[in-house]
């Protein structure tokens, strides 16, 4: 049996749900609610070693037969590789390793930039004026997830961080619309994970940094061919969220050599 | 031909070579000075534009990322397999590889970077190092490279660094409980890519790496200092320091290891 726990189809959930669909493979949706802490609570099984020591900060879950998988891009390559339907992996060594390279780049650079803005402008709007529960807080093991939920409380993002984080989107953006001149998705001619990671975390950059996606044609065309996807459609609009582009929670570190 | 740039084999640069090694590959070696600054040169930025260590080319295409070559080499060349054929396997190879690179080896280099590379580079020509910050490419690296070479990591980062060392540590002593390897029964990359990281933690940070604190940890980093390939691959180097650890590393057996 296979059961995804998720939120909002936005950023790392969106991941799996779009690769799920994309293969058509059957599995038990269980949506959380993320912000009332369920994650932390009995909706979801105990924690593996693993799974407690998410890197990817809130992020899905994927149980298969006991087994607790999390980090979005990974979980997508474990789907991939256990399950039929058309691949998304490429079999040549060299995009292959321009695939886990950008894998890389967007777990550390992208992601982080991405959720720092998210959580300023759309999670800290929601938890003015409340405080974070101290139950919940106990139950986080990472310090620096714990830390990115009270600076969300505390709606504390210092100038530099913001700086910091809208000049490593232009990186990503200036990486993707790169690729992007050699084919029509990020390693070529081939749909690959690559572009479903980087499309669910670039889906929100309209709303956080509209001034840093202008005057990118490759990367508009990009988005719309792969929103324009039925599997992409049908992920977009599960649960009915209002504008699920909106919904952040805290993401993994940014990296600590910048 | 398969060209590896690398500098010690230890952390980043052992990864590409071990893994060569590991499947029976011929490559030529480079060594790079990284403590004279060779990385940064003009001859090597044409090779590497980025002006980081280690690099890897084949059939004339750079091959990014160190964790990641490994993948390159288990997939284009022939010999035994360094990823896992089952999918919850592999998927915990990249968990573990992405708790490595981004977790506990930021705080094993900053570490190793305030008591060894610091100080052996100031002892250098003030304005020589200045010019050699100046050349580096990636305003991260030239970042970081100035914070190691002038000693301004802050007692807090220390601290930091040392406490998520402690608490990582034990998280693979945990993992290596049930498993003779990393990802499972089979060793991997994420054996390969976490052994080259923290090999020299007994040495450099008893106080977390130790027989009786953690029996698994240290019986793992010492059975895959015994593989022929990382005594091989050990060799390789020209610093006396890090063949010194090694072999305090085998000669520190415990009553845990037999």
């Amino acid at each position: 049996m296979l059961e995804l726990y998720h939120w909002a189809p936005n950023g790392p959930w969106l991941k799996p749900l779009i690769v799920i669909a994309e293969k058509q493979i059957d599995c038990t949706l269980r949506p959380i609610d993320v912000l009332a802490f369920e994650q932390y609570g009995d909706k979801v099984p105990p924690r593996s070693l693993e799974t407690r020591l998410n890197q990817e900060g809130e992020g899905p879950l994927l149980v298969q037969d006991g087994k607790q998988l999390t980090e979005s891009f990974f979980l997508c390559e474990f789907l991939d590789s256990a399950f039929d339907g058309p691949a998304l992996r490429p079999t040549n060594p060299v995009a292959f390793n321009r695939m886990l390279a950008w894998a890389r780049f967007s777990n550390e650079i992208f992601m982080p930039s991405a959720n720092t803005l998210g959580c300023r402008q759309f999670l800290a709007p929601q938890l003015a004026g409340k405080t974070m529960p101290v139950d919940v807080l106990g139950k986080i093991e990472l310090s620096f997830v714990r830390e990115a939920w009270q600076r969300a409380y505390a709606n504390d993002f210092p100038p530099a961080m913001i700086d910091d984080s809208r000049r490593k989107i232009t990186l990503a953006l200036d990486r993707i619309e790169k690729a992007l001149i050699d084919g029509p998705y990020l390693l070529g001619k081939d749909y690959s994970l690559a572009d479903v990671d980087a499309f669910s975390i670039s889906r929100s950059l309209p709303v956080l940094a509209p001034d840093l996606v202008k005057g990118r044609p490759l990367w508009a065309d990009w988005m719309a061919r792969i929103e324009a996807r039925p599997a992409v459609q049908a992920s977009l609009q599960i649960d009915g969220w209002y504008q699920p582009e909106n919904v952040f929670a805290p993401g993994p570190e940014h990296s600590r050599w910048g | 031909m398969l060209d590896i740039y690398h500098w010690e084999p230890n952390a980043n640069s052992g990864k590409p070579l071990l893994a060569a090694l590991e499947k029976g590959v011929e490559f030529q070696s480079h060594y790079i000075d990284m403590l004279a600054f060779d990385q940064h040169k003009p001859d090597y930025l044409v090779i590497n534009p980025a002006g980081t260590i280690p690099a890897m080319v084949h059939n004339a295409t750079l091959i990014f990322e160190s964790t990641y070559m490994i993948d390159y080499i288990d997939m284009a060349f022939e010999g035994p397999a360094l990823r896992p054929a089952d999918p919850y396997e592999l998927w915990r190879m990249r968990w573990w590889c992405r708790f490595f690179d981004q977790y506990v080896g930021p705080a094993t280099s900053q570490l190793g970077w305030s008591s060894f590379v610091g100080p052996m580079v100031r002892e250098r020509d003030e304005e020589e190092l200045k010019a050699a910050i100046e050349r580096i490419p990636l305003k991260e690296r030239r970042m970081a490279w100035s914070k190691a070479i002038y000693g301004t990591f802050t007692e807090e980062e220390l601290a930091e660094s040392r406490a998520r060392l402690m608490s990582g540590i034990a998280q693979i002593d945990e993992a290596l409980t049930d498993h003779d390897a990393i990802a499972g029964d089979q060793f991997s990359i994420a054996d390969l890519a976490g052994f080259m990281m923290l090999f020299g933690l007994p040495v450099m940070f008893p106080e977390a790496a130790n027989d009786e604190r953690t029996p698994n940890f240290m019986s793992w980093l010492r059975r895959t200092a015994r593989r022929p390939s990382v005594q091989e691959g050990l060799s390789i180097g020209k610093n006396p320091r890090f063949a010194q650890r090694f072999q305090e590393l085998l000669n520190g057996e415990g009553i845990s290891d037999a």
